[in-house]
């Protein structure tokens, strides 16, 4: 018989009771999981329960698929010397391909069916479409459980691999601040070594694997384990931020020909005009907060003019001078709008430099996203479809629309007006303030499937007026657009001989980053 | 032309170690091993706690790589011994860890596939004579059965190799006695080499043996060799001899009470051993050789190293 399948089944005889644990829980899901898709729930008997077991099950599912993993990688333990099946006639390679088709058949199969099902569950019937997305999920999950069975070649027992495991979590428990003290860049110029710090340690994971199965040397392969567990580090740390962030966002020849063209409103600040929050308890103390305001202007018409991210250069006298470097941000443009910039500085830096008149650079790597295709729906009490979000409903006492979409959620702009809701109550702006409400995302994922066991997915598209007015209502026009990137470009301002003492906000409120514009 | 490489392949050794070195850190476990066993050999390595024997089995079939030097075994790099290499190798170790949750039977039916020589019948005559408990799980078993169960898994399939690593310690007798009943069946149509501090049993059993102390091994030979080159030698003389400072080599152990004087030979031939005496100490009144057992050897080897240390 191939010693394949003998291994595979041998596992399966041993494991079963985890097997039918797993299985089940799988089973559960499925049947649970549409209840938390608050259009697909309606008519759902035990609707809040289905729920709760829903997401109990979805932390429950991958234990029991770690579990599953550890068991059977440490079956034929790779770790010691005093496993019996180390002088019988396994050939590791054999040994391996039964290890994977263990974790095929009862981790990968199920989810995939499961996957399938709750796509037809949820009215998404499977077409070639959804294919590489599903792979794409499938890819990610094996990606995980393979970082675990590297675990598992590597330990004896599950009371040393839940020792590992708590090791892992405070590997990310000391990393992630520590990962703030590296710069950071744009996300979105950096997709290729963002990929390579998930790649290089999980391509590492898959070599230290063969290399244990191989030749099972242990404190090597321990060794380059925390070798891997270090590249993302290093990656991050040799990262060329401003190259990136350059020539993914190229200054334009002119800036007449930028998405949009920024300039300086030399107004002090005093106090906080409209819109504020509670300064955040952790930043109060570390940092100072000093707001300049701009003008935004020539977003053509058909535009949407986003900022991925942020760079602050402060040049002062006798050579003094300071650069944030490249970090994320997300705020929309407005034509014509005024708006604050939000910088925070080191209270060090800026009793250094607060009274001095200062040259200031803000720059910004914008996307410039086309807005012509769009779709108008009213909003009904049934189901209704809007393109690129699937099949939504009205939800939460009007107060937002619930779209539930298959693998990922594309880019979408929901707009409405006060003066044309259908709900009771809203008071009716008159023109040119129509009481306009706009809720904008842009798509985010990395692949062509958002991480998750189920390729179904939710959003809320929640649109108030004024601090709780709900606006949606049977018969509330909304307008989709659905933008579509077309350009990316740098644009500056540069403010000569700014005091950025005039520009300090209160220690207890600010204005948030990214703002709605007060429009002059 | 055949028939002369059929011998040269039958009369090369099954084991052979070419000044096997084997480092864990600091600590050197074997220190330039050279060992050769012959075919159809019981070969017995013994030596103290400590002595590397176990390291030195465990390089042999792979299971640690040695720091230096070279190992072989049925012909093959010790390096390549994987897979179907060990379906002419035999092992057991005192502590294997099994399949604990397989039962006896099912343990022998998922080792069989593995073997393409697996003999069924041999399987059955094994399990009847060790008295092996089928339907009992291997965690329910005693020491004693769980050696026996894998001796009896590591014999079904006539392997031309059988490594024991410490079978006997902690059996009680009557097991033991299966066990190496088990083993002689066997014997005629497979090369054994076992490792034991069990030096009573080895002397019944092994056909050759090799003492390997510190990691290096002292001597390797011929059972009845061994056995016949040392002698426990009694000299009594008329009045207390006077020992000259230097005494040969092969005297172990020399030790002096009056008239009488007290060694071990290692070099034991009457005549020779005889004229020796007269040479070195004078004419004795009357000198008695006792034959020494396995044990006895074993313990003067040591002794003698010790006190030399």
């Amino acid at each position: 018989m191939n010693q394949v399948i003998h291994i595979f089944r041998k596992d399966v005889q041993h494991w079963w009771k985890e097997i039918a644990v797993s299985l089940t829980l799988l089973a559960v899901y499925v049947w649970s999981e549409p209840a938390t898709w608050v259009s697909g729930a309606a008519g759902l008997s035990g609707f809040a329960t289905r729920s709760s077991i829903a997401e109990l099950v979805t932390e429950l599912l991958p234990i029991s698929w770690w579990l599953l993993v550890l068991r059977v990688v440490q079956d034929e333990a790779l770790v010691g010397d005093r496993q019996f099946w180390v002088t019988r006639p396994y050939e590791w390679k054999k040994l391996l391909a039964a290890k994977v088709l263990f974790g095929a058949a009862f981790v990968s199969v199920p989810l995939l069916l499961a996957q399938f099902s709750l796509l037809q569950l949820a009215g998404f019937p499977p077409t070639l479409a959804l294919v590489p997305g599903i792979l794409w999920m499938q890819l990610t999950w094996a990606l995980i459980l393979l970082a675990i069975a590297t675990l598992a070649t590597v330990t004896t027992g599950i009371g040393q691999m839940a020792l590992v495991m708590l090791g892992v979590g405070a590997y990310f428990a000391i990393t992630n601040p520590l990962s703030d003290l590296l710069p950071r860049g744009v996300p979105r110029a950096e997709r290729i070594p963002n990929a390579l710090a998930f790649a290089v340690p999980l391509g590492m994971c898959a070599t230290i694997a063969l290399w244990q199965y191989a030749r099972r040397q242990t404190a090597k392969a321990r060794i380059a384990l925390v070798g891997a567990a270090l590249t993302p580090f290093l990656i991050g740390a040799a990262t060329p931020h401003h190259f990136l962030a350059n020539r993914t966002y190229p200054e334009p020849a002119s800036a007449q020909l930028a998405p949009v063209q920024l300039s300086f409103v030399p107004v002090k600040t005093t106090t906080p005009r409209s819109v504020f929050r509670q300064w955040p308890k952790k930043d109060k103390k570390t940092l100072i907060v000093l707001q300049p305001e701009l003008h935004a202007t020539g977003v053509a018409a058909h535009s949407m003019v986003v900022a991925d991210g942020n760079r602050v250069e402060i040049e002062g006298p006798n050579g003094f001078r300071w650069d944030s470097g490249w970090g994320p941000d997300r705020m929309k443009f407005h034509d014509r709008a005024y708006f604050r910039y939000t910088l925070m500085l080191e209270p060090a830096l800026y009793e250094r430099i607060k009274d001095i008149p200062v040259k200031l650079r803000i720059s910004f790597a914008v996307s410039n996203l086309n807005t012509q295709e769009t779709q108008d729906v009213v909003i009904s009490d049934d189901k209704f479809t809007v393109k690129n979000l699937g099949l939504c409903v009205l939800w939460n006492n009007n107060s937002s629309i619930e779209c539930r979409y298959a693998l990922e959620r594309h880019s979408y702009i929901a707009a409405t007006a006060a003066l044309e809701s259908a709900c009771p109550g809203v008071e009716r702006p008159q023109p040119p303030n129509n009481g306009e409400t706009e809720i904008w995302q842009l798509a985010e994922g990395w692949g062509p499937a958002e991480f998750g066991i189920s390729p179904v997915h939710t959003v809320n598209i929640s649109m108030l007026y004024g601090a709780s007015k709900p606006l949606l209502c049977p018969g509330t026009p909304v307008r989709f657009t659905f933008p579509r990137e077309t350009e990316r470009a740098r644009v500056s301002v540069e403010i000569d001989g700014i005091r950025l003492s005039d520009y300090r906000q209160s220690d207890d409120t600010f204005f948030p980053p990214g703002t709605s514009p007060t429009v002059r | 032309m055949n028939t002369v490489t059929m011998n040269t392949l039958t009369m090369s050794p099954v084991i052979r170690t070419e000044n096997l070195v084997k480092k864990f850190r600091r600590v050197e476990a074997l220190n330039g091993l050279n060992l050769e066993v012959p075919p159809g050999a019981i070969y017995a390595l013994v030596g103290p706690n400590g002595a590397g024997k176990t390291t030195a089995i465990k390089i042999l079939m792979n299971i640690f790589g040695a720091t230096s030097g070279h190992a072989e075994v049925l012909g093959m790099d010790t390096k390549q011994i994987a897979g179907k290499a060990l379906t002419s190798i035999g092992y057991v170790s005192e502590n294997q860890q099994l399949p604990d949750w397989m039962r006896v039977d099912a343990f022998f039916a998922y080792l069989r596939p593995f073997y393409p020589s697996w003999d069924r019948d041999l399987e059955n005559q094994l399990v009847r004579q060790l008295a092996l408990p089928l339907d009992r799980k291997l965690s329910e078993l005693s020491r004693g059965m769980r050696m026996k169960a894998t001796l009896a898994s590591s014999l079904a399939y006539r392997p031309r190799l059988v490594v024991l690593d410490e079978p006997f310690s902690g059996l009680d007798p009557l097991v033991r006695d299966e066990l190496i009943e088990g083993m002689l069946e066997r014997a005629e149509e497979a090369t054994i080499f076992i490792s034991s501090h069990d030096l009573a049993e080895i002397e019944n059993l092994a056909s050759h043996v090799g003492y390997l102390e510190q990691g290096r091994l002292r001597f390797s030979e011929e059972m009845p060799a061994l056995v016949e080159r040392f002698r426990e030698v009694e000299i009594t003389f008329d009045a207390a001899p006077a020992l000259p400072v230097k005494l040969p080599a092969s005297w172990m152990r020399v030790s002096s009470s009056a008239a009488v004087v007290q060694f071990v030979e290692s070099r034991f031939d009457p005549e020779r051993t005889n004229a020796e005496i007269r040479n070195v100490i004078g004419e004795p009144r009357c000198v008695t050789f006792t034959p020494m057992s396995l044990r006895s050897i074993f313990l003067a080897m040591a002794r003698s190293e010790r006190d030399a240390a």
